[in-house]
């Protein structure tokens, strides 16, 4: 049962992840490899925040939004002048530059060892730290996000996005503010992953920087392509695929040594059969094979 | 300080090879083949496999290890990467899929050989050499001199012959060059076997001198990169300049403020290029913009 909690606040952060990934990555169509970086820094935010002030959890995770919103601001400016593949080594780049941060900044972050002991979730006063408690957060979380979400795609905001997605130039000449709709998108979908980091810190009860490599932000985006980029469930079900599916190695009896590496032969197969034959992913309607969507 | 120099001198030469090899597929097929890591490490491994499973001679070894790199990157290309340029694959994609594929090849090693770092064992133990005062090992004059070769022999392999010739044609205008009668399928082919060619030298280079890891590849890979981006698309003089400079801002951050913050250095630094100059060191704006 204990499993089962485990596997479903999983998936819950991961949706909270793909679901504000796919805001920039297949609303806006800018495919960024920066989004572990957004989650560990909301993550490392909380846990410095709740050990040393020992603030109360939505405070917590306020600042987390915050603070990773401003990073995920710093990190659209890059998108401001490159498109497409360059725009992935850029965030490629910023994503490993925040992990050898986390990782070697000892006096600030504790360094590879990470900071351990975060103080137990309570909200309104109940001690949400169980196991079920904190799927019952996870689970409201991912219904506010993914409602927000919602919100905001079929929003004139939202069209927008699409439209900057489908084609720059034209949405720049028809006046649109590409600038401020590229670095907005970028801080709210920073700001959602840092909650998700939030999340998990407070699930883990440490931090420390292994869970937020490159590969797992590769992992997040392969999540988002995989379930559909620029369709709202896309993502959900990707999260609900990817997470699941390796978990299904456990039952038929593979030794937790291989289950590592075979999930990642997993997801990073099934990245490349999608952009082989179906880039729009399962449910998607943005495929990255021409400027502008599949399906639409 | 004169190991310092020395440092920078072997950090530059290594940088130049994994740039050099991963530029060559980059100007030619015009997309980020990061799978070129995979390969890096496939090919340390291969030499690794002939050695210590298969027990056969060093220099036998070493070959396989190169040419199996050569030809695993050779069948990326053939297999994988034409059939998604014949579906109108965007280089966006192929990236992605490049991705893929480095997690995959890098999982299978991992699976096959285990996570702890190896070492190829030369026969003879080498001890270091010291020359004016700064230390190399046997390898890192080795490696040295590969590079140095390398950057000597492009000038005869890239200007004078046919093929060398195809390849610059085809990284200039794949159009025009299909047109003019080059064949395109051979030319991206060998562009990826001298490049894989390249990246196995790269990689038991590493593996001999310091060791291996089924993930040293992506940590070799991004210094190269970097080089290639700062140098200028398609000029290698550029990317001899680049991969020094790169070794130097390296070595004396490190040597400044702990050798763990040398990948940040570099990444800072081909984040800077990309934002204010894309075009390198010595390229020009407009390569850019054609792809």
């Amino acid at each position: 049962m204990e499993y089962i909690l485990q596997i479903l606040i999983l998936i819950g952060i991961y949706i909270i992840l793909s679901v504000s990934l796919n805001l920039i990555a297949g609303y806006t169509g800018m495919i960024s490899i920066a989004h572990a970086a957004f989650y560990g820094v909301g993550a490392y935010a909380t846990a410095l925040i709740a050990i040393q002030l020992h603030s109360p959890f939505l405070v917590n995770v306020l600042c987390a939004f915050i603070i990773g919103g401003l990073f995920g601001a710093l990190v659209s400016l890059p998108s401001l002048r490159m498109r497409d593949d360059y725009l992935v080594i850029a965030t490629f780049a910023f994503q490993v530059i925040v992990f050898n941060i986390l990782n070697n900044w000892d006096a600030f972050t504790g360094g590879p060892v990470g900071l351990p002991s975060i103080p137990k979730l309570t909200l309104l006063g109940f001690n949400l730290s169980s196991h079920i408690g904190l799927l019952g957060l996870v689970a409201c979380f991912c219904v506010i996000v993914f409602t927000l979400i919602h919100r905001i795609v079929n929003s004139p905001f939202g069209r927008v996005l699409k439209a900057i997605r489908e084609d720059e130039v034209l949405a720049r000449a028809d006046g649109k503010n590409v600038v401020a709709n590229k670095v907005t998108v970028f801080i709210i979908g920073a700001g959602m992953a840092s909650m998700a980091g939030s999340l998990y810190a407070y699930y883990i009860g440490s931090v420390d920087p292994t869970g937020f490599t490159v590969m797992e932000s590769i992992f997040i985006i392969s999540i988002v392509i995989i379930g559909g980029a620029g369709s709202e469930r896309g993502p959900v079900l990707g999260a609900i695929a990817l997470v699941l599916l390796p978990e299904l190695f456990r039952f038929i009896g593979l030794p937790n040594s291989i289950a590592a590496n075979m999930r990642q032969i997993l997801y990073g197969g099934l990245l490349v059969a999608f952009m082989i034959w179906r880039p729009s992913g399962f449910l998607g309607k943005f495929s990255f094979y021409t400027k502008g969507s599949a399906n639409e | 300080m004169e190991q310092l120099v020395a440092n920078i001198l072997y950090s530059a030469a290594m940088i130049f090879l994994v740039g050099f090899g991963f530029s060559i597929i980059f100007s030619t097929a015009r997309f980020f083949h990061f799978a070129h890591a995979a390969i890096i490490t496939a090919g340390a491994y291969i030499a690794f496999a002939c050695l210590e499973r298969l027990s056969l001679p060093f220099l036998l070894s070493i070959l396989i290890g190169l040419v199996g790199a050569a030809a695993l990157g050779w069948c990326l290309e053939r297999g994988l990467y034409r059939n998604m340029r014949h579906n109108s694959a965007t280089p966006l994609v192929l990236l992605l899929a490049s991705l893929g594929i480095y997690i995959v090849i890098q999982n299978v090693i991992s699976l096959a050989f285990g996570d702890d770092t190896k070492v190829i064992a030369s026969p003879n133990i080498s001890p270091s050499v010291c020359i004016l005062g700064a230390y190399f090992t046997y390898v890192q004059i080795l490696a040295v001199t590969i590079a140095v070769a390398t950057f000597l022999s492009k000038v005869y392999v890239l200007d004078k012959t046919r093929i060398g010739l195809a390849l610059r044609a085809v990284s200039c205008s794949p159009e025009l060059s299909n047109i003019s009668g080059i064949d395109l399928g051979k030319t991206m082919g060998f562009a990826f076997f001298l490049g894989s060619f390249l990246a196995g030298v790269s990689g038991i280079l590493q593996a001999y001198d310091v060791g291996m890891m089924p993930t040293m590849g992506l940590p070799m890979l991004l210094p190269g990169v970097v080089a290639v981006i700062v140098g200028g698309n398609g000029k290698t003089a550029g990317l001899l300049i680049a991969s020094v400079i790169l070794a130097t801002v390296q070595e004396l951050a490190g040597w400044r403020f702990g050798a763990r913050w040398e990948e940040t250095i570099a990444l800072l630094l081909l984040l800077a290029f990309l934002m204010y100059r894309p075009q390198g060191i010595m390229g020009k704006l407009s390569k850019i913009a054609t792809s």
